[in-house]
This record gives C-alpha cells, sequence and structure tokens, in this order.
C-alpha cells in the first residue's frame, strides 16, 4: 500500500513534474539540433558540389553548423542523465505501490480503483485527496 | 458561425494550398537538393513530433507531422511514377507495375489513416445517474447467438449479462441457439442429432435455471445475421444488445451506452471495445507480452474507431455493441448479404442518415482464438466479408453516405488488400535477386534522397498516429503471418463476390502438447526462397561489380522480410495450453479466511472464471485439499463478496507464501458472485489496457523482436526435424515386412 506520507509524496510528484518538463524541452532541444547540424551538413556538402551555382541563402545553415554540433551532445548527454533521475523517482513511486500519470501532475495508487495519493494543479501546487 | 463570405475564404485558401501541394509534389530536383529538402522536412517533422505534448502548439506540430509526412510520401510516389518504371522486357515491366501498384495501395492507405486518424474523438463516459429523473429508460432486449460454444461458457455469459445494473422489468437476455435448431436435431446423421437435441436440452434447463428466454429456429440460415433476425420477430424492446456467446459484459455496460440512446434520437450504435483476456495465437505463441504489449486489436478500437468516430463513420464490430431497434427495423433486420453483416448493418444505416457512437471504455471481455488456425479462420471472414461490401455495396458511391463517412468506409475496407501489397513486397527483391529483374530502377543516391525519406517520414507518422497502441514491426509480422491464407480468400471473393460463407471462429479450445500450426507448410516455401535469395544475391554481388549498389539495397530489404518470415516460424508452434479458462494478470486486495478462523490479507495476482492465484502477506500453513474462503471488496458491486475455494497448489516459500486456488460455487448467488468477482468491473480491464499501451522507440522494438523470435524460432525446428525422423521411421517400421515378406 501506498505510504500516506503526503508532503514527501507531493513534494517527489513536483520534482518528477518538473523533470517531466525538463525532458520535453530538452527532446525539443535534441531535434532541433540534430535536424539543425544534419541540414548544414548537407548543406554544405550541396554547397561543395554545386559551388558556382549556388545561392548564397542555402549556406546560411552553415552559420549554425558549429552551435548544433555543441550543442547535440551537451542535450543528449544532459537528456539521457534527466531521464535516468526521472525513472529513478517513478520506481521509487512504484514500490510504494503507487503510479504516476505521464505528465506528472498526478500521483495515484498502483490499482485499478486508484486512490489519488496527490495532485499538481496547472497554477500551484494543491493537495487532494480523493477516491476515483 | 462561418459567414458565406469566409466560407468562400476558407474555399479559396485550401485550393491554392492544394495548387501549391501539386506544384511542390512535382518540382523536379536532382537527388542532392531533393536529399536536401527531405532532410529538412524530416528535422522539422522531428521536431513537431517533439512538441506535440505542448498545451500551445500540440495540435499544430501534430497536424505539421502529418502534412509533411502526405508530402514526402507524394513527392516519392510522383518520383516513381515519373522516373523510374521503365523496363527491357514485359514480364520486368509487369513485375514494376506490381511493385508500383502495391505502392500505390501502401501510400493510399497511409494517407488515408492520416486522414481518418487526424483527431481521434474521446466521447464523454455519459451514466444513467446523469439523466433527469423523470427520464423512461429503453427496455433492452440481449440476444446471445451461440453455435457451438459449451454451456459452461455460455453460463457465465449469460450471468453477467443478467446481472447489469439497470431496471428490473426493463431488461431481458436471450440466448439464441443455432446448435440446437430443427434441423439439427433432425440431422440424418443419429449422433450429430441426438447431439443437438442433448444441447437444446441442455441449454434451455440452464435457461429456465437463471431466468433468461431460449430461442431456437427451425434451419440454420444465414448464419449470425439470421439467427439474430429470427430472434427479432420475438423481441420487442426498444434497444437491442448484441454479445457474442464467449463476451462478457460488465454490470455498467448498459449505464454508458444507454444514455446515447435516450439524449439522441438519431443514434441507432453504441459500440464499445472489444477486450480479450487471452493472447492471440501469434503473442501466445511467439512474442509472450500480453501484459506489456498493446494487444493486437488495440490499434483498431483505441485509436482507429475513435479516429472514425470523429467522422461520423464508427462501425458496428458484430458484438459489444448497443442497436436501436426501430432503426434495425427500417433495414429489416441485420444485413446478410455479406459474412460481415456487423459492417454491413451500420454501412446501411450510415446511408440512412442516423449516427453511430463510439464509447472508447472496454466493457466486454472476450476471448481470442487460442490457435493460429483459428485466428486465421476469423481474418479471413474479416477480409472476405469487408471484400465483399466492396464489391456489393460499393461505399464509394453508395447515395446517402457523406464524404467523410465514404472516406472511412474505404479506409477500413482497403485495409484488408494488404496480403495483396504484402505479397508483392515479399516476392519481389526474389525477382530481382534470381532472375535480375530490375524492379526497382533506382540508384542509391536516389534511394537516399527519396525512398528513405518516404520511409522514416511514414514510420514517424504511424507512430505519431499509432505508437501507443501498436509497437513498430508488429503489423509486419501480423500481416505476414495472414497474407498468404488472406490473398487467396480475397481472390475466391473477387471472382465470386456472392461465394463466401460464414465460418465460426474457434474459441476456447485447450492443447495438449506442443505441435506444429497445420498452416505452415507456405511458410516454410517462403523460408527456402527467402534463403535461396539470399545465396544467389551473394553471387549476384559477386559476379556483377556494376549492379553492386542495387543488390546491396535489396539484400537488405530480403533480409528485412527474412527476419519478419523467420519470426513468423516461431509464432506458428503451437504452445501447450491446459487452462481452459485465461488467467488475467491482476493485483488486487482481499483477505483468506481459513477454516480455522485465522484471517490474512492477500494479493489476488490473477484471475479466471474458475479459480484465482493468491499472494498471502504472510504465511498461514495450508496445502493442497484445505477449504478456505476469500473476502472481496467488490467495487462493480458496492459489496463484499464471501467465497469458498479450495487450495489446488501451493507456490513460493514461507516469506510470501503464493496459492493456487479453485473456487467452489454451491448456491445460484455464489456462481454469480464468482462471475462478479471475475468479469464485472471495468475498471480492472481499463487498467490492464492502459497499463500496457505506451509506445517505445523503433530500435527497442526491434532488439525485441529479435530477441524474442530464436527461442519459439528454435523449439519449432527442433519439433519440425523430431516429426520428419519419425514419419521416416514409421514409414520404415510398415515397409519392412513388406520387403522381407
Amino acid at each position: 500500500m501506498a505510504d500516506h506520507n503526503e508532503d514527501i509524496w507531493l513534494q517527489r510528484l513536483n520534482d518528477y513534474n518538473g523533470l517531466v518538463k525538463a525532458c520535453e524541452h530538452l527532446e525539443l532541444w535534441q531535434a532541433l539540433f540534430l535536424g539543425g547540424g544534419l541540414l548544414g551538413f548537407l548543406n554544405l556538402v550541396f554547397v561543395l558540389q554545386m559551388s558556382p551555382h549556388t545561392d548564397a541563402w542555402v549556406a546560411l545553415s552553415l552559420i549554425g553548423l558549429p552551435l548544433m554540433l555543441l550543442g547535440l551532445p551537451w542535450a543528449k548527454l544532459r537528456l539521457r542523465r534527466l531521464r535516468k533521475q526521472k525513472n529513478h523517482l517513478a520506481k521509487q513511486f512504484f514500490l510504494a505501490g503507487m503510479q504516476v500519470e505521464e505528465t506528472g501532475k498526478k500521483l495515484v495508487t498502483n490499482e485499478a480503483h486508484s486512490e489519488i495519493i496527490a495532485v499538481l494543479s496547472d497554477s500551484a501546487s494543491s493537495r487532494k485527496k480523493l477516491t476515483t | 458561425m462561418i459567414s458565406m463570405q469566409g466560407e468562400r475564404l476558407l474555399g479559396a485558401g485550401f485550393v491554392a494550398f492544394l495548387l501549391l501541394a501539386c506544384v511542390l509534389i512535382l518540382l523536379p530536383m536532382d537527388s542532392l537538393a531533393q536529399l536536401v529538402s527531405g532532410v529538412t522536412l524530416l528535422s522539422l517533422m522531428w521536431v513537431g513530433q517533439a512538441s506535440q505534448n505542448s498545451n500551445r502548439w500540440g495540435d499544430y506540430a501534430r497536424l505539421l507531422v502529418l502534412l509533411i509526412g502526405c508530402f514526402l510520401s507524394l513527392r516519392y510516389l510522383t518520383w516513381r511514377g515519373i522516373y523510374t518504371l521503365s523496363a527491357a522486357d514485359w514480364a520486368t515491366f509487369i513485375a514494376i507495375w506490381l511493385l508500383f501498384v502495391a505502392e500505390i495501395y501502401s501510400t493510399s492507405m497511409h494517407l488515408l489513416g492520416c486522414l481518418v486518424n487526424a483527431a481521434p474523438l474521446k466521447r464523454p463516459l455519459l451514466s444513467i445517474k446523469d439523466l433527469p429523473e423523470d427520464t423512461e429508460l429503453p427496455q433492452v432486449d440481449v440476444l446471445i447467438p451461440s453455435y457451438n460454444e459449451d454451456p459452461e461458457l455460455l453460463e457465465i455469459t449469460l450471468r453477467a449479462a443478467l446481472m447489469m445494473h439497470y431496471p428490473a422489468g426493463r431488461l431481458s437476455v436471450y440466448l439464441l441457439d443455432d446448435g440446437g435448431t430443427d434441423q439439427k436435431v433432425n440431422s440424418p446423421d443419429p449422433v450429430a442429432a441426438k447431439s443437438a437435441l442433448n444441447r437444446r436440452k441442455t441449454l434451455q434447463a440452464l435457461c429456465k435455471q437463471l431466468g433468461c428466454q431460449y430461442l431456437t429456429r427451425p434451419r440454420n440460415e444465414k448464419a449470425k445475421a439470421g439467427n439474430l433476425n429470427h430472434a427479432l420477430q420475438y423481441v420487442s424492446g426498444d434497444l437491442v444488445v448484441v454479445l457474442d456467446a464467449d463476451h462478457v459484459p460488465t454490470v455498467d455496460f448498459l449505464d454508458h451506452t444507454v444514455p446515447w440512446f435516450v439524449r439522441h434520437p438519431d443514434v441507432f450504435l453504441v459500440q464499445t471495445p472489444h477486450f480479450m483476456v487471452n493472447p492471440d495465437p501469434i503473442d501466445r505463441n511467439l512474442l509472450r507480452s500480453f501484459s506489456r504489449m498493446p494487444s493486437e486489436n488495440d490499434m483498431f478500437y483505441q485509436t482507429i474507431q475513435r479516429g472514425l468516430d470523429f467522422w461520423s463513420a464508427s462501425f458496428f464490430c458484430g458484438s459489444a455493441a448497443v442497436l436501436r431497434r426501430k432503426h434495425l427495423d427500417e433495414v429489416g433486420g441485420l444485413s446478410g448479404e455479406t459474412i460481415t453483416e456487423d459492417c454491413e448493418t451500420a454501412f446501411s444505416l450510415h446511408s440512412k442518415g442516423y449516427r453511430s457512437i463510439y464509447v472508447d471504455k472496454p466493457m466486454v471481455a472476450g476471448l481470442a482464438p487460442e490457435t493460429f488456425a483459428g485466428f486465421v479462420t476469423q481474418r479471413m471472414r474479416w477480409a472476405q466479408g469487408m471484400t465483399q461490401i466492396l464489391l456489393l455495396k460499393k461505399p464509394y458511391m453508395a447515395p446517402g453516405l457523406k464524404w467523410h463517412q465514404r472516406l472511412g468506409y474505404m479506409s477500413s475496407i482497403f485495409f484488408w488488400m494488404f496480403p495483396f501489397a504484402r505479397s508483392v513486397f515479399l516476392l519481389s527483391p526474389l525477382a530481382y535477386l534470381y532472375f535480375g529483374m530490375q524492379v526497382y530502377n533506382a540508384s542509391l543516391m536516389e534511394i537516399l534522397a527519396y525512398t528513405l525519406p518516404h520511409i522514416i517520414g511514414t514510420y514517424m507518422v504511424s507512430s505519431l498516429l499509432f505508437g501507443r497502441t501498436r509497437w513498430p514491426l508488429i503489423s509486419e509480422l501480423y500481416e505476414i503471418m495472414q497474407c498468404v491464407f488472406s490473398l487467396v480468400a480475397i481472390v475466391k471473393v473477387f471472382i465470386n463476390p456472392r461465394k463466401p460463407s460464414f465460418m465460426v471462429t474457434p474459441k476456447g479450445d485447450t492443447l495438449d502438447q506442443d505441435f506444429i500450426s497445420p498452416l505452415a507448410k507456405p511458410f516454410y516455401v517462403l523460408f527456402g526462397l527467402l534463403i535461396l535469395g539470399f545465396i544467389t544475391g551473394f553471387y549476384r554481388f559477386w559476379a556483377d561489380p556494376l549492379t553492386r549498389e542495387l543488390t546491396s539495397v535489396v539484400l537488405l530489404w530480403n533480409l528485412f522480410n527474412f527476419l519478419t518470415v523467420f519470426a513468423a516460424l516461431g509464432a506458428l508452434l503451437e504452445r501447450k495450453q491446459k487452462r481452459a479458462a485465461p488467467r488475467l494478470p491482476i493485483r488486487e486486495q482481499g483477505y483468506l479466511r481459513a477454516a480455522t478462523g485465522q484471517k490474512v490479507a492477500c494479493k489476488l495476482l490473477d484471475i479466471s472464471a474458475n479459480g484465482s492465484r493468491l499472494g498471502l502477506d504472510e504465511a498461514l500453513g495450508l496445502k493442497a485439499g484445505d477449504i478456505a474462503h476469500l473476502d472481496f471488496w467488490s467495487h462493480a458491486l458496492n459489496r463484499w463478496i464471501e467465497l469458498p475455494l479450495i487450495i489446488r497448489a501451493t507456490l513460493g516459500d514461507s516469506g510470501y507464501e503464493q496459492l493456487g486456488v479453485e473456487f467452489l460455487a454451491e448456491t445460484h448467488d455464489q456462481k454469480n458472485d464468482i462471475v462478479a468477482l471475475s468479469f464485472a468491473d471495468s475498471a480492472r480491464w481499463l487498467y490492464f489496457q492502459n497499463r500496457r499501451a505506451r509506445p517505445i522507440p523503433f530500435m527497442h522494438a526491434l532488439r525485441m523482436v529479435v530477441s524474442l523470435i530464436w527461442v519459439p524460432v528454435k523449439a519449432h525446428l527442433r519439433l519440425f526435424i523430431t516429426q520428419v525422423v519419425n514419419k521416416r521411421l514409421n514409414t520404415a517400421i510398415k515397409t519392412r515386412p513388406q520387403s522381407d515378406g
């Protein structure tokens, strides 16, 4: 059964929610870095192949290429670390007989008829206890 | 409301968008420029996919991914059509066009899928309690057609149907027995006649005991549709619930479906998902991921039906549904022109302008076929029935349907043409590897620029639409396993659309030992052909240096086909299954009372209609044969259930004792309680379904399939060799005395 030390669980849910949001942001950055990097690289090949006829705007993405190449490993490593922390927290919830909603806003007991342990509202952290 | 002028503006904008898209799709480009644009668009798709969870931009991001995905596919197809269809001889020309038509089919299905599933509808969960107090609830007739199912299985369904929460006197349950018809009872075969008579008597007694009605008919005409239509002459309720014999409803089934009919007089159908309590044979024999991986029908019931519902095109699936009698009478009852009477009936009523509703909450638990042969029988019927609807009903030009409903039906029907495309994709690389037919006239650079972005884009779109309910590579496996048989079945329908007859899906089988499915032979042939393809391919690679690029690509294609067929071999080894009633893993709290009066808390770890596995919090020292009681709070019934049980097996150590128990039902109420404990609670089905609905990345799926297939394939090959050796030995033993003599 779940540990009903609600303040602790609410705090952990808050941490989990923060990690979910950070992961979402980093995934977006990772996609941007990788997409931008690939685009820059291919444009470089394109410019080299077609150099006398290439318009200048095609080379624009080359300016961002070094930034993308630096940003990508950073985003990957940071994302990996955050995902590990998120999974560690989810495991703690699971071992205590609870499960956290994917968005990280609701913590309920891991049962078909679950009991809500903690909920984060959009504006501020709030706590409810009721049976669904 | 949009004004007339606004509508015109929107229309003009749409036309301008289409024109621009056409120009971009047809725009000529060299391969390098196409590759750069392809990668740019894929990057945009990836960014869109990464931001699909955003509250603010999520919907736009989803739309962007779908549009770019469709654009990449259309651009690819245009390039294929314009630049790659030249052939040196007639045989190659035919092969090229077969492949191209298969690709047109796949891309069309992909585009239709994008449209249908762009915005899946999630209906609110209505309840009878929310209706005004003076609402007069409609009279409901529950019809349970049966053909050859065991009385034990029928008893569970009948009890559960009678237990549904609905005002007494407004609910009647009917068993429609097609196994005890006059035709069968008077059969010229005395054994069959006696068996039919016994069945009729047994079921009549069962119905009398439970308080429901038994109905049978003079002749077995028009299969399930005929059986239901015959029953409609004897019932007069406002609503008709159709439940297959193995489909057990939860107590809240009517509570969440009937209000739709009360609130909306133009609704003719409320369909709910079919939740399977056992794995299908491919999952059971090969994947063994029933609790972890979305089941095969989850994609249809959790995503596609919701998508169709958005376009008012969700259709009747033969069971777990409620129909309005008045509307049904307008089309003369259930349609029986095709063997998929369910979809055909929905089609007729949609054509009359009535609405269907899809409630995405599993409230009926059923059985998937246990054997691969049963699975194929079921799928062949669906494929044939849908093809019949295509040919006989012509949904693309049926009067009364709106354009989006036509597209919805065409999407559902066209899906079943997959055996054609799948067979072409399997055999095309062999045409090149064996005979050197250049079925795909493209350089490596062109493949990188056009084909790869199309494949990756298609995968990204599929993952966005169906990622939670269908894992990568699983569709390929299921389609390969069906395509050989379904292709023949569909061709037969094209030759004679009225010929197919209804085949009952065998369910509830027990398998005493491992055996190779009798349908395995075509897969051995395919396996051999693919291996031969590698041999000829490697020779071609070595002997013809000029075509090495193309040969490498085709060899990779052949490798993908080989892996899928290799996995299929694993699924063809039918695993032993001795339990008559499947056990569903659960984790719910109860209390075990020993005969001594000692009571301990326990967890129900799995459950079936016959028994359960209990994990005790502290050891009670019970042994096999001991009698005890289980106390369980039923959320569905809102009361305690107390059941006597017998310990059948003890498992685990003293720290965490586990018991295999069998329920002992002595009274009518206790039998009802067993059904309530096992099947009454829809929250349990929903919890189970939600737990396994999650996306996994492509590489994870590839790792999973590759790691899973090896063991069953090895076991299959071992059993195959043993069978061949035994057959040889038997033949040798039989022929020896003759030769000696």
